[in-house]
């Protein structure tokens, strides 16, 4: 049909005048001028620039001139040099005239500043229409311009119009000092634009301040509740009375010196601590004083193991993920990936875990397969595929029903070319990582034949996914800058379903490089999604040993709709992988410090790292790895009481976990 | 009249609009050409003898696109009483490039700077949008770094230097939209220029003056000229057997079309010309410049991928990717002088030495198999060396 169309369109195509093409000869240019050579426009504004050759005899040059912009997002400037101005900043745009022939170095330049839109209007928020008297509260500022909007970078002026009844500082800490009404303003260029916000400030009735902890004591790591109630001389609770909580330490265990901030309490009086020792919460509200102090012992001390319970070497080759299952027949097996090499997937027979024995290896045109799957109830191997010879990726459907001798059942790259970094098996679905920018779901509920149901697209500027997990029918994706994303696919709940999926949550934040993310409903009634971090800020020696960078975060989604950051996982010169969590323990492997295991029970704030509940460390040292003696953990699997760890420098651990009991409470 | 012409003709084309699978490079063995289609046996070289073996080192550098690194080589042929190591092939040095060292980003395109300075290097995979990358070629620091499009491909450079042509790829895009040409203003690598030209562009060359672009669009059947100065897409020209000729930018048929698939444009030694390599219906065509028609085109063995011209105008060679051969036209009657067979399969780029004696070759291989880089003496149609750089090997140039 394409061809029938193709003959029958160019007899109907009037025939074009023939562009004739006539080479310059190498002009003589002695220099460029142009002008005006500033500009100063608004934005959407347009002007026109002139640009000149001249010989070196002053004379002019009729020779084809070349306009290029410097930042053609902010400012645009066409082949005959009109200029539009798209986007302000504060430095202006640099516009070049130039000749091809002769050159970049023979340029003449034009500097455009576009102004920012005028400023038009200022918010106030936080502080409230009705303060009690002695009572303080923080209040900030959007600033707007004409435009729409918002300027972050222009600093305001705070001033009170009735300094008798309340103040305010240069932060914007609103001080109600005795009943009667105040103006707050906040104001930019000595009160050009000004926004107000209207105090009453009332009696104070407050006469007691009752603070209480939901425990008195705890481990490092435990979150405790604190919760000031102020109340009036009929004892009676004052609603919204504003408190602040502050926190010092006293008695350190001993073998601290000079520790790091010790604990630390948020606005809504959450307590954590870091170190074992006496803490005293003091909270204020007004010229109300409430001070309780808890006792916090130490949580774990981390062991390391040194050696692990078993090891599959892989020595030839660096290796990528893995997956651990129980056969139909019995006996347990893992899989494994293999990076920057020659596509071989490797078998193993772990039933005895101190003794994996390669049982058979397959090898799939691709110079990387990063992520190994197994569809555990049909026994199907998936494998992604980067590097194709023939540039079609995709991945590969094996039967694993017997990993002795595993078969090639059929690939699929349609619409995968791009590689697929990354997969997951739910049900009868593969969601495959498509090209960096976008997850597919495919059926394969006839393995031989996969067939595209739909994907899933994030629509931010430059949008990236990593990786994909699926847990009861939502997949939680990685997405770099733009954080971890719910979706669901199949759950329903929220209507969506592998054809149809729908987006049910996203968070992100600055400087946030999502690459990999696990969910746990932990038993606090928390909804926890942990979410990874990858960097390299040291580039990466495939030969030698490394050190990557980035932490592990728990962001709280127990409220969809305004999922809260709060803690982390960080362990310093290091950088987080893929982890696992389950049972109150989360699994990660951490790249250059190898295998941790975290104790994530409770609710949970802060640096866990740092507050002991890390169990235990294993670097997984081999000095017939690939890369000898030099752990680079890429990914673990908590599976029948052990855990089994691929290690990108050695090949496949099994690793046995010493039993630790929490300490008891005072 | 001629406005009902144009709107049948649109509608003729709109008719066509329907996805097509994305092209696929295949790694199939050599096949015989389609029944009636006879492929000439390589005329007999005249007997001239060959030149004396030039007493020259050449440079060049080589994509390895599966090991995320450029190999510098070095060419010393052996004169008659030598042998190796004091002549021959070796790598001189290995660069190791892109930006994230635990994933496989892809180098493709490589081209150095006029004063040998510096190279610059396409690395197609990002997050997701890929890179242009510039380094130093004594220290091999990397100077400088700008962010294209989807899957930055093939690169040429002007003959001042001042920019860099980078094509756009977008070879995986499932929905095949229109991608473009980034150019980058070499000294500040700031992209200065993005120009949308079709759906998957491959094969960036300028005419010998740097004022025309070329490049062939795999999924549109079309080559596209670029104005260096403007910036902006000047002509088109049709490349379906039966079909071909100009096509106005106005007019330019939006769907998807491969039945040349061009992958290479490559303009003759003094611009006249532009070659362009029509991968799936195994051709190469010539199209005159000036007046932008048809010369003539002609089949190959094999389906070429890459082409390249020898400065002093007499030679064409071509890769033929999956064979993994070399061919070489004499561009006097377009005839074919020789096929040689690479030292791996998969064929792909393909550069020229300035003196017009020898062709670099990139062999990518296949799965855990290192890249290859084959040299072959156009005189005397043999090749001459080989060596071995990482995986996939692929962009190829001569350092001036």
């Amino acid at each position: 049909m394409v061809i029938s169309c193709l003959l029958l369109a160019p007899a109907l195509v009037a025939q074009q005048p023939v562009a004739p093409v006539a080479p310059a000869p190498a002009p003589r240019i002695a220099r460029i001028a142009i002008t005006p050579a500033t500009l100063t426009l608004n934005v959407n504004d347009t002007a026109s620039l002139v640009a000149t050759a001249y010989d070196s005899g002053g004379n002019r040059l009729v020779v084809p001139l070349t306009f290029i912009s410097f930042s053609r997002r902010a400012v645009g400037v066409d082949s005959m040099g009109h200029v539009t101005a798209y986007r302000a900043g504060n430095q202006p745009v640099r516009l070049v005239a130039l000749n091809l022939d002769a050159g970049f170095a023979m340029r003449a330049e034009a500097n455009v500043t576009v102004s920012w839109p005028p400023l038009s209007r200022i918010e106030i928020a936080g502080a409230p229409v009705r303060m009690f008297a002695g009572t303080t509260v923080r209040a900030s500022t959007r600033v707007i311009d004409a435009a729409g909007g918002e300027r972050s970078d222009i600093p305001v002026t705070w001033a009170s119009d009735n300094p008798a009844v309340a103040t305010v500082d240069q932060f914007g800490n609103v001080t109600a000092q005795r009943a009667g009404v105040a103006g707050v303003r906040a104001s930019v260029g000595g009160g050009g634009v000004t926004g107000r916000q209207r105090v009453v400030v009332v009696a104070n009735p407050a006469r007691a301040l009752v603070l209480t902890a939901s425990a008195d004591h705890g481990r490092t790591g435990d979150v405790l509740h604190f919760t000031a109630v102020a109340r009036d001389a009929s004892r009676r609770p004052i609603a919204a009375f504003p408190v602040t909580y502050s926190v010092t330490a006293e008695a350190f265990e001993d073998t601290v010196i000079a520790p790091e901030a010790p604990a630390q309490v948020a606005p809504d009086g959450r307590f954590v601590a870091q170190r074992a020792g006496q803490y005293t919460v003091v909270a204020t509200a007004g010229n109300l004083v409430a001070r309780k102090t808890v006792a916090i012992t130490s949580r774990y001390t981390s062991i390391r193991l040194n050696s692990g319970l078993g090891e599959g070497r892989v020595s030839r080759l660096h290796t990528s993920d893995l997956w651990v299952w129980t056969g139909k027949d019995g006996h347990d097996y893992a899989v494994t990936g293999t990076w920057g090499s020659d596509g071989s997937v490797f078998f193993w027979d772990v039933s005895d875990p101190a003794q994996p024995a390669l049982i058979d290896s397959i090898q799939v045109d691709a110079r990387v397969v990063n992520d190994v799957k197994v569809d555990v109830a049909r026994e199907l191997c998936i494998v992604t595929r980067e590097g194709a010879s023939n540039r079609r990726n995709g991945f590969v459907v094996l039967d694993c029903h017997d990993p002795h001798h595993v078969q090639m059942l059929t690939k699929y790259d349609e619409g995968l070319t791009g590689g697929v970094h990354n997969t997951f098996v739910w049900d009868k679905y593969v969601f495959a990582t498509n090209n960096g920018t976008r997850f597919d779901i495919i059926s394969l509920e006839d393995p031989l034949h996969p067939r595209r149901l739909s994907f899933f697209e994030l629509d931010t500027p430059g949008h990236g996914i990593h990786d994909i997990w699926v847990v009861d029918g939502i997949a939680y994706t990685s997405n770099w800058a733009d954080g971890v994303v719910l979706i669901d696919v199949g759950n329903g709940k929220w209507g969506g379903s592998p054809s149809h999926p729908v987006k049910i949550g996203q968070y992100a934040s600055p400087g946030i490089a999502a690459h990999s993310a696990f969910p746990y409903h932990s038993p606090t009634g928390k909804f926890y999604v942990f979410v990874g971090d990858e960097r390299f800020p040291y580039d990466l020696d495939a030969d030698g040993p490394d050190e990557a960078a980035g932490y592990v975060h728990v962001v709280d989604f127990t409220d969809l709709a305004h999922p809260q950051e709060v803690a982390r996982y960080e362990v310093p010169e290091a950088g987080s992988h893929d982890f696992w969590i389950e049972h109150d323990t989360l699994y990660v492997a951490y790249y250059n410090a190898g295998l941790r295991v975290v104790d994530v029970s409770g609710e949970l704030m802060g640096n866990l790292y740092q507050q002991g509940r890390e169990l235990v460390r294993f670097e997984p040292r081999d000095a017939q790895g690939k890369v000898p003696n030099a752990p680079m953990t890429w990914g673990p699997q908590p599976f029948k009481g052990l855990v089994y760890v691929a290690d990108h420098n050695s090949g496949l651990w099994s690793v046995k976990l010493p039993e630790r009991q929490p300490p008891p409470l005072p | 009249m001629r406005t009902l012409r144009l709107g049948l003709a649109a509608l003729a084309l709109a008719a066509c609009h329907h996805r097509q699978p994305a092209p696929e490079l295949p790694v199939r063995p050599e096949q015989p050409p389609p029944s009636g289609v006879q492929v000439p046996p390589p005329t007999p070289p005249v007997v001239v003898a060959p030149s004396p073996v030039p007493a020259t080192t050449y440079r060049l550098l080589a994509t390895a696109e599966s090991a995320d690194q450029v190999a510098l080589i070095a060419f010393k042929p052996c004169q008659p009483a030598e042998v190796p190591p004091a002549c021959g092939v070796r790598v001189e040095r290995t660069y190791d490039v892109g930006w994230w060292p635990i994933e496989i980003e892809g180098p493709h395109g490589v081209v150095a700077s006029p004063d040998g300075k510096s190279f610059y290097v396409s690395i197609a995979h990002g997050r997701p949008t890929g890179f242009l990358e510039k380094y130093d070629l004594a220290t091999g620091k990397r100077i400088g770094r700008v962010q294209l499009g989807m899957f930055p491909a093939t690169v040429d450079i002007s003959p001042n230097g001042s920019f860099v042509y980078v094509i756009n790829f977008n070879f995986d895009d499932p929905e095949m939209q229109p991608s473009s040409v980034s150019v980058v203003e070499a000294d500040s690598m700031t992209e200065v220029a993005r120009t949308e030209t079709c759906r998957m562009p491959h094969g960036s060359r300028l005419n010998p003056e740097g004022t025309l672009h070329y490049s062939g669009c795999m999924m549109n059947d079309l080559l596209v000229e670029v104005d260096a100065r403007t910036m902006a897409v000047r002509r088109l020209f049709k490349l379906v057997p039966g079909a071909e000729g100009p096509v106005s930018p106005a007019a330019a048929p939006a769907g998807v079309s491969s039945v040349c698939s061009p992958t290479w444009a490559q303009p003759s030694a003094d611009g006249s010309r532009v070659y362009v390599a029509c991968n799936k219906s195994g051709e190469i065509v010539a199209v005159d410049v000036a007046s932008w028609r048809l010369v003539k085109r002609w089949k190959t063995p094999a389906a070429p991928y890459n082409l390249a011209v020898t400065p002093n105008g007499k030679q064409l060679v071509a890769t033929q990717k999956g064979p993994g051969t070399i061919t070489i036209w004499r561009l006097s009657d377009d005839s074919l002088m020789a096929q040689i067979r690479g030292t791996r399969t998969v064929a792909s780029g393909v550069a020229v030495s300035r003196d017009s004696r020898y062709a670099f070759v990139t062999l990518e291989g296949v799965g855990g198999d290192p890249g290859t880089v084959d040299i072959i003496d156009l005189q005397t149609l043999q090749k001459v060396a080989s060596v071995e750089i990482g995986k996939q090997a692929g962009g190829i140039w001569v350092l001036p």
